[in-house]
């Protein structure tokens, strides 16, 4: 994470001295064995997608806390993207499942407590669908995009 | 009412004097007046400092877990206090067997602000209570009588389940209806409807004035974390700095881990110094699991949390369809 904060420090010092155009910044929490793996594929195929996405692997989508989708925008990024294998494919067997609850209800907490509809992406994405991936980061970056710089906390800057 | 507290009395002497229980945790006269303090009883004698008001405000499951350590405890406990205690012991903080619930069926408490004199201060007030529905209030200005019903502290006007559901024992006949039960979410729903913006500026607003104290977590019975996730180094969720940041993050948290398990007793907002309404965060995420999975905290001593558990038929997520 320390990587992470001092890349989106980064950016914020460009918006302040250079007038760099603002970019999305996504945190995108990838399951090792499916969306991950999508995405490396998607990689491999040398599919396009936008560069704004920042992956952190974790084991299964299950281990998403939703304390990492707050820290993210605690830390200034403008959207989070979640992924994990279709239900019934779970390497751990049930772990999205658990994910499949607790996401949506993570979502709505931040929606309520004012983090626009569209910044938060939970979604399914296969080993085999680099395209999906693609294509998911793509919708989501210019949604993020569309909504502009996340700006509830902004008492560091 | 009066009746009420005779039967506190009685019944937490008889629970000591047999042995049945080593602790009595009840209410008893606080150090001012519209006060009450929670109250240990552990010799049967003391049982005469029993209270029953309509400032029995404390939900006295918060201190159950240490206690029931020592000995089997009797708690006088409201219908939202008997939810705590279902919670408690459905996440094996308190083994059944030790804790003996004796039902207070309540008509709801009132909201001390609400009694202040023209000057906006409770000091220098008399109170009395007639032991049923009225409170008698006097003070240099004279003598005025208030229904309680009429300056019930929120949490109570809306509440849903003031009989309490699961008991050893009821003190009390069935307590009737609460006035605001049919509507418990109306103001969730009204400042959902707001728009994004709006929300964002309230809450940032409130959790700007957020200082720390931690008050509300202190009197929450489902806050019994060794280590709360506030007073982690690693991974640290949040600095000690007392800026919106910081505090955002942990009434997000918070909120987070109490959903599926608050039962809205409504005590984190009472003791909040700063007068943040913490529980219109928690009822939302209340109505969301609700709504999603038809659970409602602290009524089925056997239930699961509905984040515990899963079903396959769970909805997916929206939009995960497209192909």
């Amino acid at each position: 994470m320390a990587d992470i904060r001092t890349a989106a420090q980064q950016t914020a010092k460009e918006r302040a001295t250079v007038q760099t155009a603002w970019e999305p910044l996504i945190v995108a929490f990838l399951c090792n064995w499916c969306s991950y793996a999508g995405a490396d594929l998607a990689g491999s195929s040398r599919l396009a997608y936008p560069p704004n996405v920042r992956v952190v692997r974790v084991p299964c989508s299950g281990r998403v806390n939703p304390l990492f989708i707050m820290s993210c925008f605690k830390k200034g990024f403008d959207g989070v993207l979640v992924a994990g294998c279709h239900p019934g494919d779970c390497h751990y067997v049930k772990g999205n499942y658990y994910a499949r609850r607790r996401m949506p209800l993570a979502q709505e907490l931040l929606e309520y407590m004012g983090v626009e509809p569209g910044r938060v992406r939970f979604d399914w994405v296969s080993a085999a669908e680099s395209g999906r991936f693609a294509q998911v980061v793509q919708s989501l970056t210019e949604q993020v995009r569309a909504l502009g710089p996340f700006a509830v906390n902004k008492s560091h800057i | 009412m009066r009746a009420l507290e005779q039967a506190m009395r009685d019944k937490a002497r008889e629970l000591l004097a047999s042995g049945q229980v080593r602790l009595v945790l009840g209410y008893e006269a606080g150090s001012v007046p519209f006060r009450t303090a929670p109250a240990f009883i552990e010799a049967p004698a003391d049982a005469e400092r029993l209270v029953w008001n309509p400032f029995c405000t404390n939900n006295l499951a918060v201190y159950l877990p240490a206690a029931v350590g020592a000995g089997r405890v009797a708690v006088m406990a409201k219908g939202c206090d008997a939810r705590s205690i279902v919670t408690l012991i459905q996440e094996h903080q308190v083994p059944r067997e030790r804790v003996v619930i004796l039902g207070v069926p309540c008509t709801g408490m009132a909201e001390t602000a609400r009694l202040a004199g023209a000057d906006g201060s409770l000091h220098g007030i008399a109170v009395t209570w007639d032991g049923d529905g009225t409170l008698g209030l006097r003070d240099a200005d004279g003598e005025r009588s208030v229904a309680v019903r009429d300056v019930l502290q929120e949490r109570c006007r809306l509440c849903e389940h003031n009989t309490p559901a699961l008991t050893d024992e009821m003190l009390g006949e069935a307590a009737p209806p609460m006035p605001g039960a049919a509507e418990p979410f109306a103001a969730v729903k009204a400042l959902a409807s707001r728009p994004v913006e709006e929300r964002r500026a309230y809450w940032r607003a409130q959790v700007e004035r957020c200082i720390r104290c931690y008050a509300c977590r202190a009197a929450c019975p489902a806050c019994y974390c060794r280590t709360c996730f506030m007073d982690k180094a690693a991974p640290r969720w949040a600095s000690k700095a007392n800026t919106a940041d910081e505090s955002w993050m942990f009434h997000a948290g918070r909120a987070f881990h109490l959903a599926g398990r608050c039962v809205e007793c409504g005590e984190c907002e009472r003791v909040c110094p700063m007068g943040i309404p913490i529980s219109a965060l928690n009822r939302m995420l209340d109505r969301e699991v609700r709504e999603r999975f038809g659970y409602t905290a602290g009524l089925d001593p056997d239930g699961v949390a509905p984040l515990g558990t899963f079903r396959p038929e769970d909805p997916d997520p929206a939009g995960s369809e497209e192909r």
